[in-house]
Parts: structure tokens; sequence; C-alpha cells
């Protein structure tokens, strides 16, 4: 029986080394940074950058927290008339990249644009309109990005809640803000938690949303470090620090998913019933709604197609536009069947062969994802300027980034898909003499099809959207629709960038209907 | 199937031929590989100029200054490059420094390029000149109140002044000009009352920057002297609200050039340079963008400022260039973006 994952497991392991590898490389390099060079770092880089990346997780972790318990809340505790409409609605800013909406914002608050106009006939004087260049500007934008993480987990954790508690301790008489306390808010507060883990993990992540605001964080300082200084060791120092913090935001948010010991195993599930809400009420959440998700969504969306549309109108579909679509779509086809097909020994072995090795495999690749892309790339340059030079300045590298990436969003869903399959089909044909190979193709592939290719997607659409990685990896003059938003954007030629940031969120929403249809069951998601 | 087969095998063999044809038609022609952080719009006609003259074909790779430096850092002795121009000599410098370039034995070059803007082993070349200067609306400011860059560091300017990305090179070299003259400790309390001043009104662009004034969006703002030009050139009618002002002994900088090190044709990449050093490729470079040719006897566009009408920075250019790094330290410290 040994014999038919004999190959499987020293396959898993080189790709596991594939993602491993860049960490090292890292790793080692800020370690064995000159103490000089760290003392230079403080003084010009870290004593600037600390603070404002602190100072930005407390207000995003706040902001997001306030929208999106408040709106999970609206939509778990009450019924009202377009709730079911609302309830997704409110996940669209998902499909929005922090650099497309601080775009968007940007153009808007433009001299002589939307915004002035508006504040000039209300309030009269436009310079003491408050600007989009500063801590708030930054706060506001990644707060309209990451409040669904917030959201989505809160509302799964509000779902998951037994109406049994609520009668419990009525019957013992507590009162009613006692009741919401003790059991709504602390009931659901590991989720609550890992959310705003998740979005602050963004937050430490997003490189183009700072960049293209000129608020100095973790990501531009070592974009900047590589780009106006080639200092691979001070780019990998600052890498250090930034992984380190992001590590114990991953850690928090483990801990508080792990934390299970409010779930009820015994006796019947019975969710508490939304309360009916009167037409004042229905008036009151839905304006709120309305303004949440017009501030996220639709006034930058619709702001991207009126610019799309005087772009187009104005020639913009050119053979250059041509080009770097078909870029985009190349690289993140190629980026996404690879993260594919490298998941699977990893994602089979988890799934079949659970042990200790196995399981650490499927974490190191999995470390690709709590990484920011920046970290990323500059973890890919180290590899080859260590280790093969001569493929420096090739597109390979872009890959391989995307891989490390990526490549734990593949696992999952495989993972998951495998798992869902007997074994004992598997053994059947085994049993029949068929190979392991046969066995893959004939039985498991046709089964996992779905789980695969919605993993596939979900990879496709995250590769159009990176960034940081993408602009440091990149071949010489190679564009794609995000290099050209940020980098139209940055020369703030509005409408040169719409149409490309249109196609991104276009794009983005296709991952969305996967999740929408998941909130489809009404009692849905559970936290784990 | 089989007729496939016989078509792939077609394939490769015309992939054989065409891959063979490709390798004896480079070896015939000489060939240059030209890193460029000079706009391609400049820079392509007198690259076309010299490919007439010489019949020494040119592949231009465009992208930034910067960008260009650290493909040439990465990529080592692998680089196919054999001339890299920059729109920086700062950045010409730190790759002397970094070994990057070949010091060229050149009369035409030593006779030609005045010795402050070329290195000092000559292995880089400035070939047109910039000065960094003050564009004003002189609807709303007078010459007067703007005679020096410092003079920007005044809080009256809180809101009128605009500046370029300190990301970029222009304001990078600029600073690294004034470490040279002033020390650290006086440049930094210049950019952070600048940056105070600027706000948010920070440019990702001079042409933005220019703009700016001219729509009055801005009074005054520090820009590279072509810009107001070109500005000027587009839209004539701006000259009501748009104007400059070359501080004395202002900051300037070249474009220019230099041979890598590890360029297989050295002679022919050593052409290029003295193409571009000569009265007629001086007059090509500096012209169409209003710059002025680096060598003085060559004279600039008529419709820019005389020559004897404003003074340069008496520091050389390779000493503004080994102060390039302590300029973007500096720029970082200050939170300047």
């Amino acid at each position: 029986m040994k014999a038919k994952f004999a190959y499987l497991t020293p396959l898993a392991i080189g790709i596991a080394a594939i993602a491993a590898v860049p960490v090292v490389f890292t790793l080692y390099s800020a370690v064995t940074v000159e103490p000089e060079l760290w003392k230079r770092l403080y003084d010009t880089r870290l004593k600037v950058i600390l603070p404002n990346t602190m100072k930005l997780l407390i207000s995003v972790g706040i902001l997001t927290l306030v929208i999106g318990v408040t709106t999970a809340w609206i939509v778990t505790k009450y019924d009202f008339r377009g709730k079911r409409i609302w309830e997704w609605v409110l996940i669209l800013p998902l499909a929005i990249p922090g650099y497309v909406l601080a775009y968007a914002y940007a153009s808007i608050m433009a001299p002589g644009g939307l915004a002035q106009n508006i504040w000039g006939s209300v309030f009269g004087d436009i310079s003491k309109m408050p600007s989009l260049y500063s801590f708030w500007g930054v706060s506001f934008i990644l707060s309209l990005v990451n409040y669904p993480y917030v959201y989505l987990l809160t509302r799964a954790g509000f779902l998951n809640q037994n109406v049994k508690y609520h009668e419990a301790a009525r019957m013992l008489g507590a009162s009613k803000i006692k009741r919401l306390w003790s059991i709504n808010i602390r009931m659901a507060y590991p989720a609550i938690i890992a959310g705003v883990a998740l979005a602050l993990m963004e937050v430490m992540a997003d490189f183009g949303t700072v960049a293209l605001l000129r608020y100095p964080t973790f990501t531009e300082a070592i974009y900047r470090q590589m780009t106006a200084r080639f200092d691979p060791s001070g780019a990998a120092a600052l890498a250090f620090v930034l992984v380190a913090i992001t590590f114990l935001l991953l850690n928090l948010e483990r801990y508080f998913r792990g934390r299970k010991s409010f779930e009820q195993t015994k006796g019947a599930f019975k969710s508490q019933l939304p309360k009916k809400l009167n037409f004042q009420g229905t008036i009151v959440v839905t304006v709120m709604i309305i303004l949440i998700i017009s501030f996220a969504f639709f006034i930058p969306t619709l702001m991207l197609i009126d610019m799309a549309y005087d772009a187009i109108t104005k020639g913009g579909i050119d053979s250059k536009f041509i080009e770097f679509t078909l870029n985009t779509i190349l690289v993140s086809a190629v980026g996404a069947t690879a993260a594919s097909i490298l998941a699977i020994p990893a994602a089979y072995l988890h799934a079949r062969r659970p042990n200790a090795l196995s399981k650490a495999v499927y974490y190191v690749s999995s470390l690709g994802y709590s990484l920011p892309g920046p970290v990323i790339a500059v973890g890919v340059l180290l590899t080859v300027a260590m280790l093969f030079n001569w493929l420096y300045g090739s597109i390979l590298l872009l890959f391989m980034a995307y891989v490390i990436r990526f490549m734990p969003i593949s696992l999952q869903s495989q993972e998951s898909s495998i798992s869902m399959v007997s074994k004992s089909m598997e053994d059947a044909a085994r049993t029949l003499g068929s190979g392991t190979w046969r066995i893959f193709k004939d039985i498991l592939l046709p089964l996992i099809k779905r789980g695969v290719l919605a993993g596939w997607v979900v990879v496709f659409v995250d590769c159009m959207k990176e960034l940081p990685a993408t602009m440091m990896l990149r071949p010489l003059a190679f564009d794609t629709l995000a290099v050209r938003v940020w980098v139209e954007a940055s020369e703030s030629l509005w409408e040169m960038a719409a149409l490309p940031a249109l196609l991104i969120v276009l794009a983005g929403l296709i991952p969305l209907i996967i999740i929408i249809k998941k909130m489809g069951a009404r009692n849905g998601i559970k936290i784990a | 199937m089989r007729k496939f087969f016989i078509s792939k095998k077609l394939m490769i063999m015309f992939l054989a031929v065409a891959l063979l044809c490709a390798n004896v038609g480079m070896a015939i022609a000489q060939e240059l590989v030209v890193y460029s952080g000079r706009g391609e719009r400049l820079i392509k006609p007198v690259l076309d100029e010299f490919t007439k003259k010489t019949g020494i074909k040119i592949t231009l790779h465009s992208a930034g200054t910067v960008e260009l430096l650290n493909k040439l850092l990465a990529e080592g002795d692998r680089t196919p490059a054999d001339v890299y121009l920059t729109v920086d000599a700062g950045t010409l410098e730190r790759a002397r420094i970094a070994g990057l370039l070949q010091p060229i034995k050149s009369e035409i070059i030593t006779k030609n390029i005045p010795a402050p803007m070329r290195a000092i082993d000559n292995s880089w070349t400035g070939l047109s000149l910039r000065m960094r200067v003050i564009a004003y609306n002189p609807q709303k400011v007078k010459p007067e109140e703007i005679k020096t860059f410092e003079s920007l560091m005044n809080p009256k300017w809180k809101g009128r002044l605009g500046i370029r990305t300190g990301s970029n090179v222009y304001p990078q070299s600029h600073t690294a000009m004034m470490i040279a003259e002033k020390g650290e400790a006086e440049t930094e309390k210049f950019l952070k009352a600048v940056v105070a001043n600027a706000g948010d009104k920070i440019y990702p662009s001079d042409t933005r920057a220019v703009e700016a004034v001219a729509k009055g969006e801005v009074d005054v703002a520090i820009v590279n002297h072509y810009y107001v030009y070109g500005h000027l050139r587009k839209t004539p009618d701006d000259s009501k609200t748009l104007a400059f002002v070359v501080p004395p002994k202002t900051t300037y900088n070249v474009s220019g050039g230099g041979i890598l090190k590890t360029s297989k044709n050295k002679e022919a990449a050593q052409k290029l340079i003295e193409f571009m050093a000569s009265d007629e490729g001086q007059i090509m470079f500096a012209e169409e963008n209003r710059e002025y040719p680096v060598n003085p006897k060559v004279s600039a566009h008529e419709s820019m400022l005389k020559r004897d009408k404003f003074t340069l920075s008496t520091t050389t250019l390779s000493t503004m260039g080994r102060h390039m790094m302590p300029a973007i330290d500096l720029i970082d410290k200050v939170g300047y973006r």
C-alpha cells in the first residue's frame, strides 16, 4: 500500500520548496544584515513607517469593525424589505482592489473634479476640503475595501448562534442589553476578531493604495528599497519586520478561529428568528446600507464607467490596450494553471494521508498567502540572484511569484473537494489493478473538477489584480491591466486608467458569485 | 494524424532555417542594444539618424532611468546592453561607482563636453543640459519674491507651492546637489519646509506641476526649465499665467550616457556617444526638448533664454552624483513622497 504514494511525496516536498526557498532566502538576508544598515533603516524608514502602519491598523481595525458588525447585525437580526438583495450587495466591494478604489476617489477629488464642485457649491472654500492624500484618506479607502471580511465572518457568526441561549438567559432574568452583550456579541466575537484580523492582514499587504496616496508603509518602503536603491538586503530586512507583524496577526486570527468553545454540539440547532422591522426601521437601515455601499462600490464604479466611456469614444481601445489585456489574460491563465496543477500532490496527500509530513508540506505550501506581494517579489529576486541569475528579467519570475502567493487558494479548494470524495472508490479501482495516474484521471479528477475549476477562477482573478509583485518582477515594458491602472493613475491620467480598472472590477465580480452562492444556503458559511 | 506529423516536421525545419538566417543577419550587420531612460519620442530620431549614417542598427529598450540601472545591476555581466542613457547624472554616477561603466577615451568628448558635466574618468558624459527653476504665475507672484530656492521655505507659500514626487530623480538630484553645497542639516531644513508648504500639491510629473501653475492651482513650483517651454509651445496663451525664474548658481543636471563595461561592441558604442556629442548630434539631442546642448559652442534654440542670462552651480555633476544615495535617504527620512 505504501508504494502508491511513493513519488507523490517527494513531488509535493519539491513543490513546497518553491514556496519555502524565497522565504528562507529573505529571512537569511535579513538576519545577516549589518547592524549599521539596521540603524540606517531605522533612522530613514522604520521611524516613519512603523508608526504609520500601526496608526493605519488601528483606524482601519475600528472602522471595519463598526461597519462590518453593524451591517452583519442588521441583515441577521432583522427582517425587512430588500434584505436578501442587500445581504449580497454588501460584499461587492471585495471586487475592487484598494488601488482601484484609491484611484477612483483620487479622480473624483482631483482639482476641478466632481468632489470639488460639490464642495464648492455647498461650503464655498475649496481649500478647506479634506485631502485624500492623508492618513484619513488612506483609512477611508482601506476600510471601504476591507469591511466585507468582517461583515462576512460576523454574519456567519451571528447566524450560527443558537436561540436557546437567549431563551435561557431571558428566563433567568437577563436584561435586553445584557443579553445583547453577553450572548450576541460575546459569542460572535471569535468570528468578529477573525474578520478584523483578515482585514488587517489585507491592510498590511496593501501596496497600491498607500503608494498612490503617498502614505509610506512597509510594502511601499520595500518596493522603494528595491526600485530606488536596488538594495535587496535592506528590502529583506524590512520584509522581515513586516512578516513578523503579519504572522502575529495571523496567529491572532487562528487563535480566535480555533476557539469554538461556545458552539453547542448536542441538541437541535435553532437559529434566532430575525425581528420584523416596521416601515421607519426599514427606511433607516436601507439608507444606511445604501450609503455604505454607494461609497464603497457604486459611486466609484459609476465614475469608472463614465471615464471609461469617455476614453473609448476618444479612441482608448488601441493596439496597446489590446496588448496589455492579452498580457494580463496570459499571465493570469498561466499563473492559475500552474498553481492548480502544482497544488494537486500536496492537496491529495493532505486529504488522503494526513500525517505529520503531509501536514507540514501543506502548511509550507500555504505560506505564501499570508505574505504581502512585495515580500514575495524580494524573495523571488533573492532566490534568482543566488541560484539562477540567468533567469533574471524573464517572465518566469512573475509566474513563480503568482504560484507562491496564490497556490494556497488552489490547495484549499482542492483539498476540500478531494476530502469530499469517498476513498473507497479509489481503493476499489486499485484492487482491480488500476495505477495511480489512471485512478486520478478517471475517478478522482471528474469528481473534483468543479472544485479545481472554482479554485482556478479565483486564482486567475487574483493574479489579474496583483500589483506590487507584478510591478517588481515583470520584464521590461511588459504591461498588465493592473500595472497600467497604477502607472496612469500615478501620473494623474485619470481617463487612461479607467478602462483597465473597470475590467479588473468586472473580473473581480466573478469569484463573488461563488461566495454569494454559498451564502444562498441560509445558515450557510460556518466559521471554520 | 499522419498529415499532422508532416506539418510538424516542416514547421521545425522552417523554424531552424529562420533562426539560422536571423543569426547570420546579426553577425553581418553591427548592432547595438541601448537602454534608455530618455523619452522614446526624443531619443528615437537621434538613433535613427545614427543608423542612417553608420549602418549600425540599434535595439532600443526604453524604461525608467533608475529601473534600467536596477536591471543592469541585476543582469550583471549577462546584460545585452551596450549603451546606457539616462535623464540624470546622479544615476550615471551610481552606475560608475557600481563598476558598470567603461571609461571612454575620446577627443571629441573631452573637447566638446565641459569637465563638470562628465565623469572624472570619462565613463559617462552629459549630452543635454537642464536646470531646476522656479515656475511662477506672474499675475500672483513677483519675481523678487522667489529669488532663490530657499525663499520657498517661507511659510507664506503654504498651499501655494507645487513640487514633484520625491521618488523621482529630479528632486533627488536637486537634493543631492544641495547636500554637496550646504550639508545635510541645511538640506533637511529646506526639504521639511518645502514639503510642509506643498501639502498635497505634490505632482507626479513636472508637466503636471507646470500645468498647475498655468491653471492657477498653485502660484509657484520647482520644475525643470524645459517643461515651462513645452507648456508654452502647446498653449502660448498661458504666458500670462506662466513664467520662470532661474535662481543664481542654479541646480543643474544633464541627460547623458555611458558604455557598459560588458559591451562586446565598444567601438560602435563609442561612435554612438561621439555622434551625440558632435555638433549635429548636440542640436538634435537638445533642441526638440528645449534643453541646452552641453557643448557651450553649440547654440540653443532661439526661443530660449540666452546662456549669459543665468549661472549654474559650481558643483560638478560627479560630486552631485556621489551624494545621490544620502539624498534618497534624506527624502525618505523627512517623509517626502
